[in-house]
């Protein structure tokens, strides 16, 4: 894993990723604790239960954002700047290489994961529920599922797809996958053609939505669908398996 | 006794072909010049040899289980990393013992004139820079060392510098592969070499077969002293 | 290779995981659903309605792909999986082959829309799903029955932008229906007799000058909703108050005289006047066929002087 390990030392290097993460967690902070009011059609929103959704849906949005930024360029980097010669004259597999670079920005999207979950963290503690900070964790887990489909699908592409069509590609897949439900919606209202095309994109699409609907179920003490927990690690599985077969032929 | 052996070597981009039908061979031992002006094929020759393009003719055969070490032309390095640390990360991907790494390591330091101070490479001059990818090509003693365009960018001391420690590994019995477009420096380290233009051989060159007649005129002879 | 084989063992548990926890066909939430707005049915009859049974309407969830047709008959039910009709946002009374069916979307699909519209505050539970399904039958009892009636309350070109457009808009209308409805909600909420007659007596000059301010098509339109949707909204009411008593002022009574704009408002007020009509004359509905205005039928039994509204 050293080329995980040194790629992640360079992922935390970048301000952006603090700068964005710590811009998340102020906005989160000002929402939830009560500094600044959310208004949903016209009433204001102060109660957990309506709060706490709001939250996650916003870390689960800037984290997948960042995920899409952080392995947008990796890949391709490695290749503009050759370092990736010196790894590949070393007989390392381009799997093995890939994969290990898709691990450091999976890794370092989770940690800008954390640093957002902190606002949640806060927000729960200043709703008085203490007692139910564990839930932070399963949730946190959920969503990293979402971060780690993001990551591993954007890299996937960025192997063989130029930079800037793979980073439109992922940025749309990932709004696709965000709103979900509300393209199925879509696709009921609008029917006919359009709608069959958006029933085949639905099914294709990682349903980021479901996910993160099931780490809000874990905040909010309701039942969980463990199919849609494990339908979102089956997206981790095939796009990792993406990274694995697709192939460079220069260096 | 030949390290590596290339027949009829082809790369061609967009139906243009960069290399054409090269085919040379490298002795253990010597040093080797690919000569050519620039854009002739040369460095597109060494990445077929390393397998980091796709070969579209032709072959390139080495002598079993040889260990090959590259210096690229224009070198990256994490520029928060300290020379050591470059090639502490090069000898990890080669499976180098950690106990071994660190003898192996500041040898090499020693060796390209770096010293271990913690220096991040982004104060590195670009000779450093160049001596620090010297390092890493002979992290694991390579068999065959394949340096591309070594003192490209460099200026007057850098080059001298550089050639310097050629020379002393070549004292040291390695094979080397070079390429580059400044003949003086190719004349004075190497054994033999092929000229190159437009992707084809159009000569050879071996020091002993010419002696007193300088690589730079047998050079302009072959081209004809046109630009490519 | 061993790498490779761990892998694609990953991957075979994944597989096997998703299909193993994945549902098929229609889910046992529907199912049930369906079970218990039968079962209702079982215990309550028609609600007073003569020859209106839940059972004689096929209803078809919509699962986002197929539609899950459930079929009573002979004591049971069948389900039958088929293309879907259209591709249901809501339920619906729709007319499919000749005959009328419910079409609703499963309740996944109504639960996942509604937590995305309230971003997840809303709750829309079984009992809601129950009273929903009886809604809609009621609307293909309605229109299997009794269409020419129907037809003929609301002719023409009237759609329901009409009502933002002009009845939404005119303050003075505003204001009488929200008087209107609080009436009704008074008189909803007690069972004295005379009260009752002073409230829809006062509800009755309201309502003659609010009419004033409208064209028929408006009128009509307005008629429309309160009688066809009114007593849909009704039955609705009834079985949710069979399901859940204890919520049901909160969730059908306490809002009758709060105004919405569109459409809705006149789903409560001809709820209401059902529930009064109940108070006056529980058998009114055993010969009801929505040819006469509900208020008509109030002003009837109270001995109220009315005109007709047709």
């Amino acid at each position: 894993m050293i080329i995980a390990f040194t790629s992640f030392k360079e992922k935390i290097r970048r301000k952006e990723l603090y700068l964005v993460s710590v811009t998340g967690v102020l906005i989160l902070l000002i929402f939830g604790t009560g500094s600044g009011s959310l208004t949903i059609n016209g009433e204001a929103v102060t109660d957990y239960k309506s709060l706490a959704p709001i939250l996650l849906i916003v870390i689960n949005a800037i984290s997948c954002s960042l995920a899409v930024v952080m392995n947008i360029g990796t890949i391709p980097n490695e290749y503009e700047r050759k370092t990736s010669h010196l790894v590949w004259i070393r007989k390392i597999p381009q799997c093995r290489y890939h994969g290990e670079l898709t691990a450091a920005n999976t890794f370092s999207g989770l940690v800008s994961e954390a640093i957002l979950f902190l606002a949640l963290f806060i927000f729960m503690i200043s709703h008085g529920r203490s007692g139910e900070l564990w839930r932070l964790l399963p949730a946190y887990l959920m969503i990293g599922i979402n971060v780690t489909i993001v990551s591993v699908m954007t890299s996937a592409f960025s192997i063989l797809i130029p930079r800037l069509v793979s980073g439109t590609i992922s940025a749309a897949v990932m709004l696709m996958g965000i709103f979900h439900s509300l393209l199925s919606l879509l696709k009921d209202i609008i029917g006919g053609f359009g709608g069959e095309i958006v029933r085949y994109a639905l099914k294709i699409i990682p349903n980021l939505h479901g996910i993160q609907t099931q780490a809000v179920n874990v905040l909010c003490n309701k039942s969980i669908d463990v199919h849609m927990i494990l339908t979102g690690m089956l997206a981790v599985y095939a796009f990792a398996a993406l990274i694995f077969v697709l192939k460079r032929k220069e260096a | 006794m030949k390290i590596l052996e290339c027949n009829n070597l082809t790369k061609c981009y967009h139906k243009k072909c960069i290399v054409n039908n090269l085919s040379f061979h490298v002795n253990r031992g010597e040093v080797f010049a690919f000569i050519g002006s620039n854009g002739a094929g040369k460095t597109t020759t060494i990445k077929m040899i390393l397998g980091l393009v796709e070969i579209d003719g032709g072959e390139v055969k080495f002598a079993e289980q040889i260990r090959v070490g590259y210096s690229p032309e224009t070198p990256y390095f994490l520029p928060f990393l300290s020379g050591y640390e470059v090639l502490d990360y090069y000898a990890g991907l080669q499976r180098i013992s950690k106990r071994e790494r660190r003898a192996e390591i500041s040898n090499l330091l020693d060796t390209v004139g770096l010293e271990n101070t913690g220096t991040k490479v982004k104060n590195y001059s670009k000779g450093m820079i160049q001596r620090l990818a010297f390092a890493q090509s002979l992290l694991g003693s390579p068999d065959l060392l394949i340096l591309d365009e070594p003192t490209a960018g460099l200026d007057a001391l850098g080059r001298v510098e550089i050639m310097e420690l050629i020379e002393k590994l070549k004292k040291s019995g390695r094979t080397i592969i070079i390429n580059s477009h400044i003949l003086n420096d190719m004349e004075r380290i190497c054994d033999r070499g092929i000229l190159i233009k437009s992707g084809v051989q159009i000569g050879t060159w071996n020091k002993t077969d010419y002696n007193g007649i300088s690589l730079e005129k047998i050079f302009i002879d072959l081209v004809g002293g046109m630009k490519e | 290779m061993k790498k490779a084989i761990i892998f694609i063992l990953i991957g075979a548990a994944l597989i096997a995981g998703v299909i193993a926890t994945g549902s098929y066909g229609l889910s046992e939430d529907n199912i049930h659903i369906y079970e218990q707005a039968v079962a209702l049915e079982k215990g309550n009859s028609n609600l007073g309605f003569e020859g209106f049974a839940m059972t004689d309407y096929p209803v078809a969830f919509y699962d986002g792909d197929h539609d899950y047709v459930i079929v009573w008959e002979n004591g049971g039910y069948n389900i039958v999986k088929r293309k879907a009709v259209i591709n249901s946002i809501a339920a619906a009374a729709y007319c499919v082959d000749g005959h009328y069916e419910v079409l609703a979307p499963a309740v996944e699909k109504m639960s996942s829309l509604l937590k995305m519209m309230t971003t997840g505050s809303a709750e829309y539970g079984r009992e809601e799903c129950v009273a929903t399904l009886w809604h809609e039958a009621f609307h293909c009892w309605q229109l299997t029955n009794y269409y020419d009636n129907i037809e003929a309350i609301c002719s023409g070109e009237a759609e329901e932008n009409l009502i933002a457009e002009y009845a939404d808009t005119n303050p003075q209308a505003v204001a009488l229906f929200e008087r209107q409805a609080a009436l009704l909600e008074n008189a909803v909420k007690t069972d004295d007799i005379d009260m009752i007659r002073e409230y829809i007596a006062e509800y009755k000059k309201l309502d003659e000058q609010r009419k004033a301010l409208f064209s028929g098509n408006i009128t009509a339109l307005e008629e429309y909703y309160t009688r066809v949707e009114g007593t849909a909204c009704y039955v609705e009411a009834c079985v949710y108050q069979m399901q859940l008593p204890e919520k049901f002022c909160s969730a059908y009574i306490d809002h009758i005289s709060e105004y919405g704009k569109g459409s809705n408002k006149y789903y409560k007020s001809g709820m209401a006047q059902c529930m009064i009509l109940d108070t006056l004359n529980p058998q009114w509905k055993e010969s009801y066929d929505f040819s006469e205005p509900l208020i008509n039928l109030i002003y009837q039994e109270l001995g109220l002087a009315c005109e007709s509204l047709q």
